[in-house]
């Protein structure tokens, strides 16, 4: 079964589109790297498969819920919740909003911060985690709202090493047990291990499994050409210009 | 000691007060921890002077003012969203143009001729004259409120804390928005008149961002908020009663000294040795101002209550002409009174101001002795009048009259004894003091200015009148307007104006006992 077909999508804001021509799958099992410049569409791709923004052509088609794991550099640090309360919120996609919170709620999100590796934190202000941590609870939430397909929004940036360790594992462990994992990332080396690559820069640059798309003339028109080449084979040591 | 901190709580009005507070602090505890994290402080602000022009409304027309805040809130909503959408001139500017017009437009309104006086309890809120059923009315509202804010606890947690995402979560902006407006718009309704317009968003608001200093999670600092809430009115009540100042204004007071206070023990600017330091001066200054008045609760008091003339006199010509020893002179047993043009007579208008008076004097503790309690009879006689309060042993006697002045003059005044040799001698002093205690509560109760026709300051003493002359314990007169002013004769005739005006004089009779162990 598939669980995403986007065909022939174009969108965009205020009659302008800023992102033509897509067209791709995803399967379960499979992950996903969506490679491209800021402002290439990554995130308008993303607010559309959420449903946020309605495409101005095309087709999406999505088989289930789709949970999100946004960029925790855009979270709010005063706000007072723990870690536990945030992957709570999760709970939102699986119950309506007026619903009281049942023990089995709690238990599955601890289970969820268990999963990121957090649960000994699920008491520990959100706000005061760092940022690698906090973003492993923002998946956790994504766990608890139970999506058989999750968007990660640069899940990567700005994550300690630790953190980006435990969350490269359970990425492959979630498509492991058959979930679609979209991903958008800077870091091309990363995209190899993974199912696809989707190239985005205004437009669909290319999609298909790393090791054919990722080209150095692939690359070059994804981040217009502005790509630094390290010595090494072709393509392996390729980073883009804002790579951290 | 003990009596000083409880005696407040003994008065009707002053519990009501509290229960007030109590359930605008309980509301805006939770309330206003979202109202922060959603950045809604200054809708809160324009919906509180948006519905100016319905409060106002409800004023003259004589209708509940919750009903009046409801439609005034409303009426906002509707023209906001209408001039909202004019795209010619944009969102900001076309809320910022409704709420100043409609809030000037109530302004207008209410100092329009033909609106009744009291502005400014309207702007600053009537906490001492919430009744019975304005509490009923507001408690089932802060109960709705508060069933609301929990069923939507989850959802506005998680729109709050990443509306970006929220959608992905299926939690509904937009949702959330229009219930936290609809919740704000209730929470002013229910405080707006005792706070009233201007002071509602302060108390309704500041406790929680005082929490918001401590509190690591959302529930603990709604709790703690209603908790802020609930102390700074006590101590604002506490405040008002002690030191006569709008309780309103105090409770806003304390409200932004608690966040003072926070901010400072927060921010670490003051160190645990002053903190220590700076509570025990508030609880010692609290202590103090308390200890200084100290009032014992009426319990145990009597007290005579004399409302001034009936209304079957003048169907008694015979009986009340009869002249009498006034103890300085002769003359008539009774006189019929005075009234308004409107037809309103001094004998109704006293009594209903005496029965009110009664019930919160009893409320408190005391025994009230009424030398009527009817309005249909005649009498009794000014003598008598005297007499009665004589006879029960009573601690302090209080004649209510209005007065029938010049129709350009305004304002009350106290009468008391001069000092008679044999009538008066014994209770001159006592009741100068019990004028000043009164022309005091009243004067800061009811905002009606000192006689302008008569007297000196509020104050008129006078050797011709019976009822003082006989009387063996301390006992004044008050006028508590001028029936033939138009301004007054408004004022009296509005039953809200005569609530405000017993316990005025309620807490002008505790403080002249509270001298007077």
């Amino acid at each position: 079964m598939t669980l995403l077909r986007v065909e022939g999508l174009t969108a965009g804001y205020d009659g302008r589109p800023v992102l033509h021509d897509v067209g791709f799958v995803l399967e379960p099992g499979e992950r996903i790297g969506v490679l491209g410049p800021n402002g290439g569409g990554k995130s308008t791709l993303f607010r559309v498969l959420l449903g946020e923004l309605d495409p101005f052509g095309g087709t999406v088609y999505a088989a289930a819920r789709r949970g999100f794991v946004p960029q925790t550099e855009r979270s709010r640090l005063d706000y007072p919740v723990s870690a536990l309360d945030v992957a709570l919120m999760g709970t939102l996609s699986r119950a309506p909003w007026w619903r009281p919170l049942r023990r089995s709620d709690r238990r599955f999100a601890l289970d969820s911060l268990g999963r990121v590796g957090l649960r000994e934190l699920a008491g520990d202000r959100f706000g005061e985690l760092s940022g690698g941590k906090r973003q492993r609870v923002l998946v956790a939430r994504a766990l608890v709202q139970d999506a058989p397909i999750l968007l990660l929004d640069e899940p990567f940036t700005g994550v300690d090493r630790p953190s980006a360790d435990a969350l490269e594992a359970l990425l492959a462990e979630l498509a492991a047990e058959g979930r679609g994992v979209l991903i958008a990332t800077h870091d091309v080396d990363q995209v190899r291990a993974w199912d696809s690559v989707l190239c985005l820069n205004g437009r669909q640059v290319a999609f298909g499994p790393p090791e054919r798309t990722l080209t150095r003339a692939v690359l070059e028109e994804t981040y217009g050409g502005e790509i630094v080449a390290l010595p090494g084979e072709e393509g392996a040591g390729i980073l883009p210009p804002h790579h951290h | 000691m003990t009596h000083a901190l409880f005696h407040p709580w003994t008065l009707g009005f002053m519990q009501h007060a509290l229960a007030e507070l109590a359930l605008v602090g309980i509301v805006g505890g939770a309330l206003g921890c979202w109202v922060i994290f959603y950045g809604l402080a200054y809708s809160a602000e324009s919906l509180a002077h948006a519905l100016f022009p319905g409060l106002v409304g409800a004023a003259l027309l004589g209708l509940p003012l919750l009903l009046g805040g409801a439609v005034g809130v409303l009426g906002a909503a509707v023209a906001v969203a209408v001039f909202g959408r004019a795209p010619e001139i944009g969102r900001d500017t076309a809320v910022a143009v409704v709420i100043s017009s409609l809030f000037g437009a109530g302004v207008v309104l209410a100092l329009s001729q033909a609106s009744p006086p009291g502005l400014e309890s309207l702007l600053f809120g009537d906490l001492l004259g919430v009744s019975r059923v304005d509490l009923l009315v507001a408690g089932i509202l802060a109960a709705l409120a508060l069933a609301a804010l929990g069923a939507l606890h989850r959802l506005l947690l998680a729109v709050g804390f990443d509306r970006g995402s929220s959608r992905a979560l299926v939690a509904r902006p937009l949702v959330a928005d229009l219930a936290l407006l609809a919740l704000l718009a209730t929470a002013i309704v229910i405080g707006v008149q005792g706070l009233g317009n201007l002071l509602v968003v302060a108390v309704l608001v500041g406790p929680s961002a005082t929490a918001r200093l401590f509190a690591r999670r959302m529930a603990p600092m709604m709790t703690l908020a209603a908790g802020i809430a609930i102390a700074a009115s006590l101590a604002g009540l506490y405040l008002s009663y002690y030191a006569n100042i709008a309780a309103g204004a105090s409770v806003a007071a304390t409200v932004v000294v608690a966040y003072l206070l926070g901010h400072g023990v927060r921010a670490g600017r003051i160190p645990i040795v002053k903190r220590v330091l700076a509570v025990a001066i508030l609880a010692l200054a609290c202590a103090g101002s308390a200890a200084a008045s100290s009032p014992p609760t009426l319990r145990g008091r009597t007290i005579a209550i004399d409302p001034g003339h009936n209304g079957g006199n003048y169907r008694h010509a015979a009986q009340i002409d009869r002249l009498v020893n006034a103890g300085t002179l002769r003359k008539a047993c009774d006189t019929t009174g005075t009234q308004t043009n409107a037809g309103y007579t001094e004998a109704a208008y006293t009594l209903d101001v005496s029965l009110r008076l009664a019930s919160l004097l009893r409320a408190a503790g005391a025994r009230v002795v009424l030398t009527r309690t009817t309005n249909t009879g005649w009498g009794p006689c000014i003598t008598q009048r005297a007499a009665i309060g004589n006879r029960a042993h009573v601690s302090v006697a209080l004649s209510i009259h209005a007065d029938g002045g010049p129709s350009s003059g305004r304002g009350f005044h106290v009468i008391y004894p001069p000092s008679i040799r044999g009538l008066t001698d014994d209770i001159a002093v006592a009741s100068y003091r019990l004028a000043l205690a009164v022309r005091a509560a009243f004067h800061a109760g009811t905002g009606m200015p000192y006689a302008t026709y008569i007297g000196r300051a509020g104050l008129d003493r006078r050797s011709d009148l019976g009822g003082l002359n006989l009387s063996d314990v301390p006992k004044v007169f008050v006028e508590t307007g001028n029936m033939r002013n138009a301004t007054d004769a408004r004022l009296l005739a509005n039953a809200r104006f005569r609530r405000r005006e017993a316990q005025a004089l309620a807490r002008g009779l505790a403080a002249f006992l509270a001298a007077r162990p």
